[in-house]
C-alpha cells in the first residue's frame, strides 16, 4: 500500500509497523523500551511520529493506505526532546566525570587511571593520546584542570591525576613508547606552520587519519614554548624531546629553521598542501607602559626564556628584577635564581591574585624569589643601562570586571629599587601582523579570526589552533583547539565540512544522515556530547573514607635554587596505585553505550528544563557482578519484560507507583539475593547504566570496547555472543542481537570467564598439588612418555584443532580418540517453538538458554508431557527417538568431534589429553589444560585465543574467530615435541 | 443531619422541611415528595429500581420484569440484537463514549476462542458513586445487561472486575450471581436456549488506573495493574491473549432496558449524538448531592441549580469539575453547555463516568487543578515518561504558584508541558490528567497571574498567601494568641492584640478560635 512519509510518496508493507519499517529502510527512529521479540510496551514514548496530525507510538502503529506519516518534524523532535527532558529530570547520575569534562581536550581521565591501576601503563597513555599528545611534557606542566574539577575535592583534596600521568607517561618512554596505528595514506598533505604543542597537536591528529603532514618550524628545534618558554628544571629537554618523538615518528616530515613569510610564503603552502593548519602560538609581548625601556638591561620574558633555553648565557648583573605574576614571571624569576641573581618580583596586586600556579609561586618563594607585591614600576631610571627601577606602592579597590580587585595607586609612595637587569612578563599575545602580512584576518587582541565550530579562517583551507586562535593560554588549551581542527580538516579534506557544519549546529535536523553513518555519530557523540551531572555538596560525601593526596617530592629548595635539575619528582608506582583507589569513579559505566545520552545529544535536550523533587536511592551493589543504579533508572521496562516475558525468572518487577515507582527485586530483597541465570543478561537489555557491569579489574573503566564475536564454550547449546575488548584486554560478555540463540547468553560465561583460563607454563604433580617446572623438563617428561601414547580429544577442541591434532597423531603413530557422549540430535531448537507437548528429560538449570525456549514456548501454549509429544528434549549420551529429537550435550563440540569420526578413548599407556578436563584416565596423562588427575599439564590457550569450527548439540556448524591473538593449541604442543 | 438522627430515626416522624414531591412507583406504592424539580427534571432508567426494590431478592426483580429482557434476547439473533443496540445510540459510560454496538461487533467477530466480557466496577474517580449505586441497588441488571452481552458476543464467561472498597457491592452481586444460577438464567443452557455463561467477582486492589480497560485486564490476570498499548485493543487481544469485550456497568446496566422497550423509546431521550440517560454523582460544594440520573443533552446548570440546588453556602457558583480528576472545570459563564459527549470535550472537560465537583467562589482554582493533579501524580502507574513524570513536573509548578513562588513564565510552561503530556501519555489516565489545569488556565486565567504577580488567593485558599491581622473587634481574650502554634499573637489581656508576621505561618488557627470575627484575612 501508499502511504506518505515526509510528504513523499512509499510503498508500505501490510500489517508492518512504522518502526519496523523505519528500521529496515535504514531510517532513524528513536525508543528505547521495544523488545524485538515481544509486543510493544510504550513506555519510553520516544518513537512518537505524526500520523495525519496526531502523535502516535512508531513502535504499535500500523499505517493504512494514503495515511500521511512524518517522521521528524518539529512536532515529532520536540516532543521526543519533552519525554528526554522529563527523564532527565529524575536522573541523578554523571555520565563522565568532572575531571574528563574539565580536561579541555575533554581526556578520559576516569578510564585512564582505570587503566594505570591494572598496571597498563602503554594502554593508559594510548588512551590519552586518543584526546592530547606529550602526556609526559603535561604530566609536568600542566595547569591540571580535571584537578580542579575533581569530585574529591569535596572529600579531601583532588586525585593527584597530573603525577598518574606523568607516571605513566614516563612508564612509556622508558618502555618502548606506544605508537599509533597508522591507516592507508589518503593522498592528502596537510601543511602545518609552527612546531610547538599546537602544530605538533594537528599533525598528529592528522597523521593518525593517514594524511601527509610537514611541519614548518622557524626555530632551531619543535617543541615551540615548551621548549623555548618552560624552563629546563620544569620540563627537562631530554624528556620533551622523547615525547615530541612519539608524534613524528608517526611519519611527520618536519622542515625546521623554516620561517614562513620569509622562506616559504602561506600561498605556496596553500598551493603544495590540501589544507593548511596555521598554530604561530603567541609570541609577541605586551609593552610595558614604563618611560625609558629601550635602554640596556631592560627584557621581556619570552625573549629571556628562549634565548637561555637555546643556551645563550646572558648577563642579568647580581640584582635583577621580574615584573608580573603569571607563570612565564614565575618561570623568568626562578631562572634568574638559578643564574645566581638576587631577585625581586613586582606585582600590582597580591599573590591571591596571581594568575602563576599556587604551587609555583610557593615554589619560587621557597627558592628565595622576594616577592614585591602591591607594587608597580613607573620609571626606570639609567642612561643607557639601567641602574633603578622606581616603584609606587598600590592598594587593592573594588572588583573589576576579572572579579579580581582593581590596584589603585597610592599617591605619592614611590620609591627606588636598585637593579642590574629588569624583565617584564606582563602577557603575550599573538603577532597579528604577521597574520595580516598573509590576508588572515584577526581580532584587534591579536588572534586570528576563525569559525567557531571549523577553526577555517577567511582563507579557505587555512585553519587555526592554539594560541594564535585564543591568545596566550596553556599547553593542553593549545593541544585541545589544535585536535578540534584536525577533526575539521580531515572532514575538509573530504569534502564533508560544510555539510559537519550544519549537522553539529543541529543534529536533530539531521537524524538520518548521522544514523546511517556509524563514523558521524561516533565523532559527534565524543566531541559534542551530553553530559549530566549529580548536583552535590560536601554533605554529600562526608562519610566518605578520608585517604590523603599523595604529596609531590621535590628537590630541597636550597639545592635545587642552584641547578636546572627537576624540581619535582616522579610520584613512585605504589603512590599512584594510592592515587588511582582515591579516584571515586563518578562517570557511568555505560557511558559509551547509554541511550539515553546519546539522545539527549541528538536531541539537545537539557538536564534542568523540568527541574524538580528528584528521587535518590541507595546504589544496590549486592550482586558480585551486577550494580543496579535506580538513580539512573529511566523505567523502560526492558529488564521486567525480559526476566517476566522472556526468561521466565520473574526477578525484577515494578515497585511502588507514581512518581516513586522504581523497578527492582521484591521488596527487602537485594539484586545479590535474588536467584537467576540472566542477571547479567539486564545489563545488555537496559539502555543506560542503571544496571551495570564490574569487571574483574581494580577498577570497572568504562572503556570504549569493541566487542568481538564468538561462541560460548560453557555447554554444548554453543551460545553465540561478544567479548569486549579494550586494547587487548577483555573486559566483559556481551550479546549479538541477531544471534541464533536471540541475543540471550546466560551469566555462566558472564560471570564465570571461563573463556580467558589458560594455562600459561608447564606443571608437574607433585604429591596433591601442581608445581611449576620448565619447558625443558616438561619436554623431557613428554619424550619418556611417547610410547604407546594416545591423543585424547575434550568436547572444546574445534573441527580445524581436531583435523590438525588427527594429522599429527598419524604422523607420530599415536592412537587419537575424543571424550564425548553419543547421540545426534534430529531437529533445532527452533522446533520447540512450534512444538505443542514437549518431552523435557533434562535439567534446564544446566541450559538456562534452553529454560528461555521452553519458557516461551510454554507461554504459547506448550505443555511438558511424556504423553504423545512432538518433540523430545534428552540428555546425551541417547539415541535419537521417532520423533524430532534435541540430543543435549555437555561439551561444546562433541557433534563435531563425533562427526570427524574420532572414536572414543582408545587404550594405551599414556595419555595426552588436550583441553582442561577432569577424567581420570588409566596411564600416564599429559594434560594440556588444567586436570587435576594429570601427571604433567602443559601450557593451553585460552578459548578466546582459539580458532575453528564447532558443531553444537543442536548440529548447528559455527566458526568459532580467534578474539585476542596467541598461539595455537598445535603450535604449543609441537614445541613440545 | 441531627435533626434527621432525632426526629425521623429515633422519633420515626416525617421532617418535613427536607421533603421532596410526591410520585408513585409502578407496582409499589410508595411515597415521596419533592420540592422544586429534584424529581420531575429526572428520568430513570439506570436507577430505576434502586431503592425500591430489594436487591437481595431476585423476585422483587422479576416483579419488575427483571430477566424479561434475557428472554426476549434469547429469541432473537445476535445481528438482531446488535441492531437494537446500534439503533439505539447507546455509548459507553465509562467515559469514551464509544458506539457499544461497534464494541461487541468486534469482539463476536474477533478470531480466537474462548471470548471473555467483562464488567468494569472499579469506579475510582474520588466522589463518584454512580456504579456503586447501581451495583448496590440493582445488582441483577448489570447480571442481566452482561448475559445478553455475552450472548451475543459468545463468551461463556464474564467477570466483575469491581474496586474492593464495595464491599456491600460485592456481597450483593454474589448474592445476586447465586440466585440468577439458580434460576437458571446463569450456568448451562439457560433458559433451554442451549448457551452457557457463568459471571466470577474479580476484586480489584483499589489502584485509580485500574480502571483503564488493559490495566483492568492485567490484574484480572494477576499482574500489576499498568496499561498497554492499544492496538491490539481487548476486542481482538484481551484477557489471556483472547478477545475480550469491556463495558462500564452503566453500560450494562442500559441493555435490558433498551431491549425491554426499544430502541425507539430509548432514543427520544438525550441529544442528537448522545442518547439516554447518564447517572451523575454530584459533590463538591452543591446543596442537594448525590446520583442523579437526566436525560443526556440537559444543561450543567439545569443539573446543578434545579435538581442539585445550587451551592450548599448559598454564595455563587463559581465551576463544575466534571469527567473526575482527569476532567475539567467549567465555569459559570458555560452552564449552559448540554451534557453530552461532544459539548463537554469542546469545553476542555470530559464526560468521564459523571462525576461532578461543585465550586463556589471560596474554591481557589489554582489549589483545585493541584488537588486533582496531585491525585493523578499518586495514581499514576508509572510505566510512561509523560505520566510518572509530566504531570508530576505540572503539579510542581502548580505548587509553586499555590506558594507565591510561582513566576509568570509557569503559565507558559504549564501551557506548554500540558498538550505534551495529553498526546504523549500511553493511557487515558495521562493523556487526560492534564485537564483540569488546562481547563483552569482557560476559564480562570486571570487567577493564575493574580496568584503570581500580586501574591493573592482571593478565595483565600492558599494559605501562604494569605496575611492574617486583627482588627478593633479584638476583644483580648487571647483564645488566638492560646493556639497560635508559633506563638505569633502578642497583646495584653483585655487588650487589642497584634500578630508578629515575620513569626505567622498562615496556619489559620487564629481565625478559627476568635468568636469576635477579629481576625482579618487579606
Amino acid at each position: 500500500m501508499k502511504v506518505k512519509i515526509n510528504s513523499e510518496e512509499k510503498e508500505f508493507p501490510e500489517k508492518t509497523s512504522i518502526m519496523d519499517y523505519l528500521l529496515q529502510n535504514n531510517r532513524h527512529i528513536a525508543g528505547v523500551c521495544k523488545v524485538k521479540e515481544l509486543d510493544p510496551y510504550g513506555s519510553c514514548r520516544l518513537c512518537l511520529v505524526e500520523i495525519n496530525g496526531r502523535l502516535l507510538p512508531a513502535c504499535a502503529t500500523y499505517p493504512r493506505e494514503n495515511d500521511s506519516i512524518n517522521i521528524n518534524n518539529n512536532v515529532v523532535i520536540n516532543s521526543r526532546k519533552t519525554a528526554l527532558e522529563l527523564m532527565l529530570s529524575d536522573h541523578f547520575g554523571d555520565c563522565i566525570g568532572p575531571c574528563n569534562d574539565g580536561c579541555p581536550s575533554k581526556s578520559e581521565v576516569q578510564n585512564y587511571l582505570a587503566l594505570i591501576a591494572m598496571g597498563k601503563h602503554h594502554e593508559a597513555v594510548a588512551l590519552m593520546k586518543q584526546d592530547y599528545i606529550l602526556p609526559a611534557a603535561l604530566g609536568r606542566v600542566c595547569p591540571a584542570f580535571c584537578e580542579d574539577a575533581c569530585r574529591r575535592n569535596l572529600v579531601e583534596g583532588p586525585v593527584a591525576i597530573r603525577e598518574a600521568k606523568r607516571f605513566a607517561a614516563d612508564y612509556d618512554l622508558e618502555h618502548g613508547p606506544w605508537m599509533p596505528d597508522i591507516p592507508k595514506e589518503t593522498g592528502k598533505s596537510v601543511g602545518i606552520v609552527g612546531g610547538g604543542p599546537a602544530g605538533l597537536a594537528a599533525a598528529f591528529y592528522l597523521r593518525v587519519k593517514g594524511h601527509k603532514i610537514t611541519i614548518y618550524e622557524s626555530l632551531p628545534e619543535l617543541g615551540g614554548m615548551l621548549r623555548y618558554g618552560i624552563p629546563e628544571y620544569r620540563l627537562p629537554k631530554a624528556i620533551l624531546d622523547k615525547d615530541i618523538d612519539t608524534v613524528i615518528k608517526t611519519g611527520i616530515e618536519v622542515k625546521t629553521n623554516t620561517t614562513v613569510s620569509v622562506d616559504i610564503t602561506l600561498e605556496e603552502l596553500q598551493m603544495k598542501h590540501d589544507a593548511v593548519f596555521v598554530g604561530i602560538g603567541a609570541w609577541k609581548v605586551y609593552k610595558p607602559r614604563v618611560d625609558n625601556c629601550e635602554i640596556v638591561g631592560v627584557l621581556d620574558a619570552i625573549d629571556f626564556l628562549k634565548r637561555t633555553a637555546m643556551g645563550e648565557k646572558i648577563d642579568i648583573g647580581k640584582n635583577v628584577m621580574v615584573v608580573g605574576g603569571g607563570n612565564s614571571a614565575m618561570d623568568v624569576a626562578r631562572t634568574c635564581i638559578r643564574l645566581g641573581a638576587n631577585v625581586s618580583l613586582s606585582y600590582s596586586r597580591t599573590k591571591n591574585e596571581m594568575p602563576a600556579r599556587q604551587i609555583e609561586i610557593e615554589e619560587a618563594e621557597d627558592e628565595g624569589v622576594n616577592f614585591l607585591i602591591l607594587s608597580n614600576p613607573v620609571n626606570i631610571i639609567g642612561d643607557g643601562k639601567i641602574q633603578e627601577v622606581e616603584l609606587v606602592r598600590m592598594e587593592l579597590g573594588e572588583p573589576d570586571e576579572s572579579g579580581r580587585c582593581r590596584p589603585i595607586v597610592c599617591d605619592g609612595s614611590n620609591y627606588c629599587v636598585d637593579v642590574d637587569t629588569v624583565i617584564f612578563a606582563i602577557g603575550q599575545r599573538p603577532d597579528y601582523e604577521l597574520l595580516a602580512q598573509h590576508g588572515l584576518e584577526h581580532h584587534s587582541w591579536g588572534g586570528a579570526r576563525y569559525d567557531e565550530i571549523t577553526y577555517e579562517t577567511n582563507l579557505p583551507g587555512v585553519f587555526v589552533g592554539g594560541d594564535v586562535a585564543i591568545g596566550a593560554a596553556t599547553v593542553i588549551e593549545a593541544i585541545a583547539t589544535s585536535k578540534n581542527a584536525a577533526q575539521m580538516i580531515d572532514f575538509y579534506l573530504k569534502g564533508t565540512l560544510p555539510k559537519i557544519r550544519e549537522i553539529i549546529k543541529e543534529p536533530s535536523k539531521h537524524l538520518d544522515e548521522i544514523y546511517s553513518d556509524e563514523k558521524l555519530k561516533e565523532f559527534l557523540l565524543k566531541y559534542y556530547p551530553y553530559n549530566h551531572w549529580k548536583k552535590v555538596t560536601e554533605e554529600d560525601y562526608k562519610d566518605r573514607k578520608r585517604q590523603e593526596r599523595a604529596k609531590t617530592k621535590l628537590l630541597p629548595a636550597k639545592e635545587r635554587a642552584k641547578t636546572f635539575d627537576e624540581v619535582e619528582l616522579t610520584h613512585s608506582e605504589e603512590d599512584i596505585l594510592k592515587e588511582t583507589e582515591r579516584c571515586m569513579s563518578c562517570g557511568c559505566l555505560d557511558s559509551f553505550d547509554c541511550k539515553l545520552r546519546e539522545y539527549s545529544m541528538m536531541y539537545n535536550a537539557k538536564q534542568d528544563t523540568f527541574e524538580g523533587e528528584l528521587q535518590s536511592d541507595v546504589v544496590d551493589e549486592s550482586h558480585p557482578h551486577v550494580i543496579l543504579d535506580n538513580n539512573k533508572c529511566i523505567l523502560c521496562g526492558r529488564c521486567i519484560n525480559l526476566t517476566h516475558e522472556i526468561t521466565g525468572e520473574g526477578l525484577i518487577d515494578n515497585l511502588n507507583r507514581g512518581f516513586t515507582t522504581k523497578n527492582g527485586p521484591p521488596p527487602g530483597t537485594k539484586l545479590g539475593e535474588v536467584k537467576g541465570d540472566f542477571i547479567g543478561q539486564f545489563v545488555d537489555e537496559c539502555p543506560t547504566g542503571a544496571f551495570a557491569l564490574t569487571t574483574p579489574y581494580p577498577k570497572d573503566g568504562p572503556w570504549n570496547v569493541t566487542p568481538k564475536p564468538t561462541v560460548c564454550n560453557d555447554c554444548g547449546m554453543g551460545c553465540e555472543m561478544n567479548i569486549d575488548i579494550y586494547k587487548g584486554i577483555p573486559v566483559n560478555v556481551s550479546t549479538i542481537d541477531n544471534s541464533w540463540n536471540h541475543g540471550l547468553v546466560c551469566d555462566k560465561p558472564r560471570f564465570g570467564r571461563s573463556w580467558e583460563k589458560s594455562v600459561e607454563k608447564p606443571m608437574q604433580k607433585d604429591g596433591s598439588k601442581f608445581k611449576e617446572i620448565s619447558d625443558d623438563k616438561a619436554k623431557a617428561i613428554l619424550k619418556d612418555h611417547l610410547e604407546s601414547l594416545a591423543i585424547v580429544l575434550t568436547p572444546s577442541v574445534t573441527n580445524d584443532e581436531a583435523q590438525e591434532l588427527m594429522k599429527f597423531a598419524k604422523e607420530h603413530n599415536f592412537a587419537i580418540g575424543a571424550i564425548y557422549d553419543e547421540g545426534i540430535s534430529t531437529t533445532k531448537f527452533a522446533t520447540i517453538f512450534t512444538s505443542k507437548r514437549i518431552q523435557l528429560d533434562v535439567d534446564l538449570s544446566d541450559y538456562p538458554v534452553l529454560k528461555t525456549f521452553i519458557h516461551i514456548a510454554k507461554k504459547q501454549g506448550a505443555i511438558i508431557t511424556n504423553e504423545e509429544p512432538d518433540i523430545a528434549i534428552v540428555n546425551a549420551p541417547a539415541k535419537p527417538k521417532d520423533i524430532p529429537t534435541i540430543i543435549m550435550h555437555k561439551g561444546l563440540n562433541e557433534v563435531g568431534l563425533m562427526q570427524l569420526g574420532l572414536k572414543m578413548i582408545p587404550k594405551a599407556k599414556n595419555y595426552l589429553v588436550i583441553g582442561s578436563s577432569d577424567k581420570k584416565f588409566k596411564g600416564f596423562t599429559i594434560s594440556m589444560g588444567e586436570n587435576k588427575n594429570a601427571d604433567l599439564v602443559l601450557p593451553l590457550p585460552a578459548w578466546l585465543n582459539r580458532t575453528g569450527k564447532v558443531v553444537t548439540s543442536e548440529g548447528r556448524e559455527l566458526e568459532v574467530k580467534q578474539v585476542l591473538d596467541g598461539p595455537s593449541i598445535m603450535k604449543i604442543l609441537q614445541s613440545y615435541f | 443531619m441531627k435533626q434527621i438522627i432525632d426526629k425521623h430515626v429515633v422519633k420515626g416522624e416525617i421532617v418535613e422541611e427536607f421533603l421532596v414531591k410526591k410520585d408513585e412507583f409502578k407496582s409499589k406504592p410508595v411515597t415521596v415528595w419533592d420540592v422544586d424539580n429534584f424529581f420531575s427534571k429526572q428520568v430513570k432508567i439506570i436507577l430505576e429500581n434502586s431503592g425500591y426494590i430489594d436487591p437481595e431478592k431476585i423476585e422483587e426483580y422479576l416483579e419488575v420484569d427483571g430477566y424479561k429482557a434475557l428472554e426476549k434476547a434469547l429469541n432473537m439473533t445476535a445481528e438482531e440484537i446488535i441492531d437494537v443496540l446500534s439503533k439505539s445510540g447507546l455509548r459507553g459510560r465509562g467515559g469514551a463514549g464509544f458506539p457499544t454496538a461497534l464494541k461487541w461487533k468486534f469482539t463476536r467477530q474477533a478470531q480466537g476462542a474462548p471470548k471473555y466480557i467483562v464488567c468494569n466496577a472499579d469506579e475510582g474517580d474520588p466522589g463518584a458513586f454512580m456504579n456503586r449505586n447501581v451495583l448496590e441497588g440493582d445488582p441483577h441488571k448489570v447480571l442481566e445487561g452482561m448475559i445478553i452481552g455475552a450472548y451475543v458476543i459468545g463468551a461463556h464467561h464474564g467477570f466483575i472486575y469491581c474496586r474492593a472498597e464495595y464491599p456491600l457491592a460485592i456481597k450483593r452481586l454474589d448474592i445476586a450471581i447465586k440466585q440468577a444460577r439458580e434460576k437458571g438464567f446463569l450456568g448451562k443452557d439457560i433458559l433451554g436456549s442451549g448457551f452457557d455463561f457463568d459471571i466470577s467477582i474479580m476484586e480489584g486492589a483499589g489502584a485509580f488506573v485500574c480502571g483503564e480497560e488493559t490495566a483492568l485486564l492485567g490484574s484480572l490476570e494477576g499482574k500489576r495493574g499498568m496499561p498497554n498499548l492499544r492496538p491490539p485493543y481487548p476486542s481482538t487481544k484481551g484477557y489471556k491473549g483472547k478477545p475480550t469485550n469491556i463495558n462500564n456497568v452503566e453500560t450494562w446496566a442500559n441493555v435490558p432496558w433498551i431491549l425491554l422497550n426499544g430502541w425507539q423509546k430509548y432514543i427520544t431521550m438525550g441529544s442528537e449524538k448522545s442518547k439516554g440517560t447518564k447517572v451523575f454523582a454530584l459533590a463538591g460544594k452543591i446543596k442537594r448531592g448525590g446520583n442523579v440520573e437526566v436525560p443526556m443533552g440537559m444543561t450543567i446548570k439545569e443539573i446543578l441549580i434545579d435538581i442539585g440546588g445550587g451551592t450548599k453556602s448559598g454564595k455563587p457558583l463559581k465551576a463544575v469539575q466534571m469527567g473526575g480528576p482527569s476532567g475539567g472545570c467549567i465555569p459559570l459563564a458555560l452552564f449552559d453547555t448540554p451534557v453530552d459527549y461532544e459539548s463537554i470535550n469542546a469545553t476542555g472537560a470530559i464526560m468521564g463516568s459523571g462525576g461532578m465537583v461543585v465550586m463556589d467562589e471560596d474554591s481557589c482554582m489554582i489549589d483545585i487543578a493541584k488537588f486533582f493533579l496531585d491525585f493523578t501524580v499518586l495514581e499514576s502507574c508509572g510505566k510512561c515518561v509523560y505520566c510518572r513524570l509530566g504531570t508530576k513536573r505540572l503539579w510542581e509548578i502548580l505548587d509553586r504558584i499555590s506558594k507565591g513562588e510561582g513566576k509568570i513564565e509557569d503559565i507558559d510552561k504549564l501551557l506548554d508541558l500540558s498538550p505534551k503530556v495529553k498526546t504523549g501519555s500511553l493511557c487515558g489516565l495521562g493523556q487526560t490528567a492534564p485537564n483540569p489545569v488546562l481547563t483552569t488556565i482557560r476559564y480562570f486565567r486571570a487567577e493564575y497571574e493574580a496568584h503570581i504577580n500580586n501574591k493573592k488567593c482571593s478565595a483565600k485558599v492558599c494559605k501562604p498567601l494569605l496575611t492574617y491581622t486583627i482588627n478593633d473587634a479584638c476583644t483580648g481574650c487571647r483564645a488566638c494568641a492560646r493556639k497560635c502554634p508559633t506563638d505569633a499573637i502578642t497583646g495584653d489581656k483585655k487588650g487589642i492584640h497584634v500578630i508578629d508576621q515575620d513569626k505567622c505561618i498562615q496556619c489559620g488557627a487564629c481565625y478559627l478560635a476568635c468568636r469576635f470575627e477579629a481576625i482579618d484575612v487579606e
